[in-house]
This record gives structure tokens, sequence and C-alpha cells, in this order.
């Protein structure tokens, strides 16, 4: 994330890619944007599997159902509210407010508020779920709406499409979050010991990759573009605003690879994770001060806004970690301390 | 379950770099270093020899008759009404007949942003070599400095070009020249002069042939240039005179003209050709005939 973002904000070929339909001059520049994409199915995965795990802890601690449940569409509006007011801001510098416009963080907010109607069902009533969506959701996407009627534009991509109003609709990406919840049901449910948990996290993620290729090769149901060759450009990235079934099938199979590949790491040397963690604590505040940060520097240094290129981006990463990790060790610090509701939310 | 969540960004950093691993093997269909063409287009080539690749001619018009750029070039004047055409060709097209080809063109201003971009979806059959694209430069839409046209094929760039917007009346106007050569034979298969002279034997047969090289023709607006090969004998009027008519397409033509030097219809003595446009005299070649 903090890649990609440090990518547009100091990468020149941010003055002609357009995010819609993407074109890279240079692999250097590909995977730079292709890393990035797997952040918010990452962030709706991890935001699914918290609020079934949450949940379900408070529950058992003597929460009422409704009492839990009110926590999180709370947290939900909360992130709703983050990003109209300082997300959608801060991206410019804190340059206007713009209440038009929703993105990542309201999704989230939104699919947790949703999540929390079925978090108590069977996970494979979860698993229906997620999958109807996603198996409809190209089906809606052929429903016709004007960009100059603002409650169609609005709805429709609240909802489904992408385009100026939100380039993260809800339901694709709810689906995702439903299937992080489902697989926090195998992570902190069903598999109690860690071998369990890498051989079918393994099985899974590798199954899944398989159903996502042969959706993709067979240029079947779901697919948006076409493609040169197996893996090729234009067969990884089929489209991502909103993401294609092939889209959300790879990169659900790559989310739950990674947590695999973390526990393995974890296993072998938990010291190496470490120093990553700090932000984990506290993903919020780590997510709206680095954009914040970002926006205001380009602001007040427009010399080095887009001008640069690969290693400008990964300079610029660098630059953000040794800023922002004391910053979130800091403010995990306050967290802890505080009992205000606010800060607790962040 | 709270560790997992603490280590997001873990998890994340940990993926993109074997997502960097992946992609350093390869999934690029084209080589990273450029090569650049005769016509100074930079083409990226294919890592296999039988994907297709793309050549930018930049013009200011395409012959409605040949299909062939008008005005090729790599600088041009800003002017109102005037278009900027690109016109791509492609090589080992029919490796695709039948198959849907995505390809982006896109047109970069001196600033590095994106001013036009023109997705193309097409499936090639045997007619299709080539596809087109025309950007406007009249001045409320362009200013001076340096562009550049890059061709992506499936996402991936492939060929880019540069080129360069002038203000109109800074183009230098260069006259039109001609130079007349002429000799007593035509090469058949060249069509090349042989036995270039400025004297010539009369003879059974005998001919000369002019042959005229015409230089720095405009090519920017459609109209017709009249030329005219007229042959003179010294001091007398011309005896014989041939017209010729056409809308330039390229810098450079050549115009042929010839006439009969037999005994029956030449004398000895100093003649010449002259070469007019508009009836203006553009280049004036002297020669004598002479007997055995």
């Amino acid at each position: 994330m903090l890649l990609g973002h440090s990518s547009y904000y100091f990468n020149s070929i941010w003055l002609q890619l357009d995010p819609f339909d993407p074109l890279f001059p240079s692999w250097g520049q590909f995977t730079l944007r292709y890393a990035g994409y797997l952040c918010a199915p990452g962030f709706l995965m991890m935001a699914g599997a918290m609020v079934w795990w949450s949940y379900h802890r408070r529950v058992a601690k003597g929460s009422a159902d409704w009492s839990a449940r009110w926590h999180f569409i709370q947290r939900g509006i909360f992130l709703i509210l983050v990003q109209l007011t300082w997300v959608n801001s801060s991206w410019g510098g804190f340059r206007e407010l713009k209440l038009t416009h929703i993105g990542i963080i309201a999704c989230i907010g939104i699919s947790i508020i949703l999540l929390t109607f079925i978090v108590r069902t069977k996970w494979y009533v979860r698993l229906i779920i997620a999958m109807t969506i996603l198996l409809i959701h190209p089906l809606l996407l052929r429903i016709s709406y004007s960009n100059d009627v603002f409650w169609q534009q609005a709805l429709m991509q609240t909802f489904i499409d992408a385009g100026d109003f939100n380039k993260y609709p809800v339901l694709p990406w709810f689906s995702l979050a439903v299937l992080g919840s489902l697989m926090a049901n195998g992570w902190l449910g069903f598999w109690k010991t860690d071998k369990e948990k890498i051989l079918m996290g393994l099985g899974i993620a590798v199954i899944t990759l398989f159903i996502a290729v042969f959706v993709r090769y067979s240029m079947a149901y779901g697919n948006m573009f076409s493609f040169s060759g197996l893996f090729s450009y234009s067969f990884l990235i089929d489209q991502k605003y909103p993401p294609s079934l092939f889209m959300n099938l790879w990169f659900f199979a790559l989310v739950v690879l990674g947590v695999t590949l973390f526990i393995v790491i974890g296993k072998i040397s938990p010291r190496i994770l470490r120093v990553f963690s700090i932000p984990g604590k506290v993903p919020l505040f780590f997510y709206a001060v680095h954009i914040a940060i970002l926006g205001v520097l380009t602001r007040i240094f427009p010399m080095i806004y887009r001008e640069g290129g690969v290693i400008t981006s990964l300079i610029g990463l660098a630059g953000m970690l040794v800023i922002m990790l004391p910053l979130c060790r800091w403010f995990y610090g306050v967290k802890r301390r505080s009992s205000n509701y606010f800060i607790q939310m962040i | 379950m709270k560790n997992m969540k603490r280590q997001i960004p873990a998890i994340i950093n940990i993926l993109n770099i074997t997502l960097l691993i992946l992609f350093l093997v390869g999934c690029a269909a084209r080589h990273q270093t450029s090569v650049e063409t005769e016509n100074k287009t930079i083409v990226y080539p294919p890592k296999n020899s039988e994907d297709l690749s793309a050549n930018i001619r930049l013009c200011r018009k395409i012959n409605r008759i040949t299909g062939n750029p008008v005005g090729e070039g790599s600088v041009f004047g800003i002017k109102e009404k005037e278009n900027l055409r690109a016109l791509i060709e492609f090589e080992n097209l029919e490796n695709f007949y039948d198959q849907e080809l995505m390809l982006h063109l896109d047109w970069i201003s001196p600033s590095g942003r994106s001013f036009f971009m023109k997705p193309v979806s097409f499936i090639p059959n045997d007619t299709t070599t080539s596809i087109l694209s025309s950007v406007s430069l009249s001045p409320a839409s362009r200013q001076p400095g340096i562009y550049w046209l890059k061709v992506y094929y499936f996402r991936e760039l492939i060929a880019e070009k540069q080129f360069e917007l002038v203000p109109w009346a800074s183009l230098p106007e260069e006259e039109v020249k001609a130079k007349i050569i002429l000799s007593s034979k035509i090469d058949k298969e060249s069509g090349m002069p042989v036995m270039v002279d400025s004297a010539f034997r009369i003879r059974k047969k005998g001919r000369i042939h002019a042959t005229v090289n015409i230089d720095n023709l405009p090519t920017d607006d459609d109209v017709e240039f009249k030329f005219r090969v007229e042959w003179f004998e010294v001091d007398t009027s011309s005896f014989f005179k041939k017209r010729v008519s056409f809308i330039p397409d390229a810098k450079s033509s050549v115009i042929f003209s010839s006439i009969s030097i037999t005994p029956e219809k030449r004398e000895a003595g100093n003649y010449s050709v002259r070469v007019f446009l508009f009836d203006e005299l553009l280049a004036e070649k002297k020669f004598r005939l002479y007997h055995d």
C-alpha cells in the first residue's frame, strides 16, 4: 500500500496512467502497480476475519448479541465518516473538502456493517453468499446508468460499478470480506495446529489459483478483457475497478497464500516480522496519516510531485517507513493508555 | 487472530516481495532495451520473434488513393484546421488473424500528461495492415514543444515516437528545386539515366531523355503543382513541351521527358531543355547535337 501510494505521489507514470485502463512502459512500473493490487483484497479479507473473530470473542465474554454487533456497526459508520472527511481531503493535501466521493475505507466500513448481519451464520452459508455475489456481480455490471444523474451514479458506484464517485463498489469487495470471515473460521477455529493451518491454507490457495487461471484462460464468464498470453500483463490485469471474477479469485488465493507464508515465517523466525507488526497495531492511523503526509508534502514541494520513476518510488517508501514506524509506535502507546471513544476507533 | 491483525502489513510486504521475484522472472513479452528504426520510431522488440511489432509514421495527411502518408516527418507546424496523423504499421499481423487484439495509442504532451488516449480493439484480417489515429494541431489545443506518441499492445509498450510541434510561421519555407539530367538511354529496370552527356549524335532511332529530379516539394496542402518540360532550339521558339500536374505526397519527385534526334527531325546545333513550375523557370540544361 505504502509502495503504491509512494508511486502515486512521486512516480511520473501517474501523469499518464489511467487506473481504469492501465498501460505499462516497463515491467518495473508494472510490478510496482501490481504489487499494490494486493492491498485492497488483503484489507477486506482481514476486516472480514477480524469482524468474525472479534464478534465471537465478545459474545464469549458475555456481550449480548446485538451489543456486539452494534460495536461493528459503529466502527463501520466511523470508517465511512473518516473516508468522507479526512481521507478524501488528505489525498490533495487538505486543499478542499470532498464530501461527494467515497473509496476503500468507506467500502470497508460498509462491508463491516453488512457482515455484522451474517456473522453468526454457518461457514457454508457465508460461502454461498460470497460465491453468489461474485457470480452475480458481472451480470449486474450490465445495468446501464447515467454518470450525469448523481443519484444513479452514487447508487451504482457505491454497490456495483466503479467510477469517479467510487472506485471500490461494495458488492465484489464485500464478498472478499465474507470470504475473509470464512478463512477466520479455519485459521482461528477448525484448524488447531500450525501444520493444519499451513496445509489447509496452501490447499485452498492453490485450488483457487487454478480455478482463477481456468476462468481467465478460458475467457469464460466474468472476464472483461482479452489477453495476449498466459501470465502476460493483460492476463494478470483483467480489471481492478471494479474487480472481475478472475481478479477476486486470484487475489483471494494470493492473500490466503500470504497468510500461510506468514504463518510459516512466524514459526521459523518471528523476529523478521516484528518490525512490520508496528503499523499493524494501528492500521487506520497508519493509512490516514501516511496519505496526509504525502499529500501535504507534495503540496508544499510541488517539484517532487510525480517527477520520478520506480527508484524514486522505492526511496519514497523507505523515507515514509522511517517517518511512519515511530509515529505508529507512539500512537499505539497513546491508544493503549487512552479510553477516549474516538482514539479507540482509530 | 489479534496477532494476525497486527501483522497485516507484514503479510502484504512479504507478498509484495514474492510478487516482485515472480515478475523478475518475467511476464513481460517485450525486451526492455529498445531499438530505433530508420524513421526514428523507438521499438521494444518482442521476445518471441513471431509476435506483433509496430512502426509509427507521422504525417499531415493520408493519400486517399494510395493510402500513403503525405507530409511525413517529425516536426509539424501548429495551425488552425490542421491535423497530425499517425499511421501504425504492423509486422507479423498475419499471425493474429481472427484474434481480438487490444491496442492503445497514447498521445503525450510536453508536460508528460496524456492528452488523448485511443483504445483500439480489433480483429485483424487479410486486409488489415495498419491503424490510424489523429489529433488536432489547432493553436487552441496545442502548444509548441516535444510530444510523444506511445503504442501499447495488450497493455505493454511496444513502440513510441517523439515529435515536435512548432509555430507555423517558424517552419522554414524551402524553394522547390529541379535538376535536369540528359542521357541517351534510360535503364529499363532501374529507371535511371544511362550514357549521361551534354552532346548527342544525331542518328537513326536516336533519342534524348531528360530526367528531372524535383526536391523540396511542399506536402502540407492539397495544391496541384503544374510543371512543364519544354525543349528549345537556341534562339528559336520551343519545338516540344510536356505538361505534368500532381499533388505532391513526398518532398521529392521525378519527371521524365524525351525527344527524338533522328536526321529527319533535328539539325546539328545548340539546344536547351527548360523546366517550369507555374510558368516560372525552375531549371535549364543546355546540350549540343552533332552529325558524324
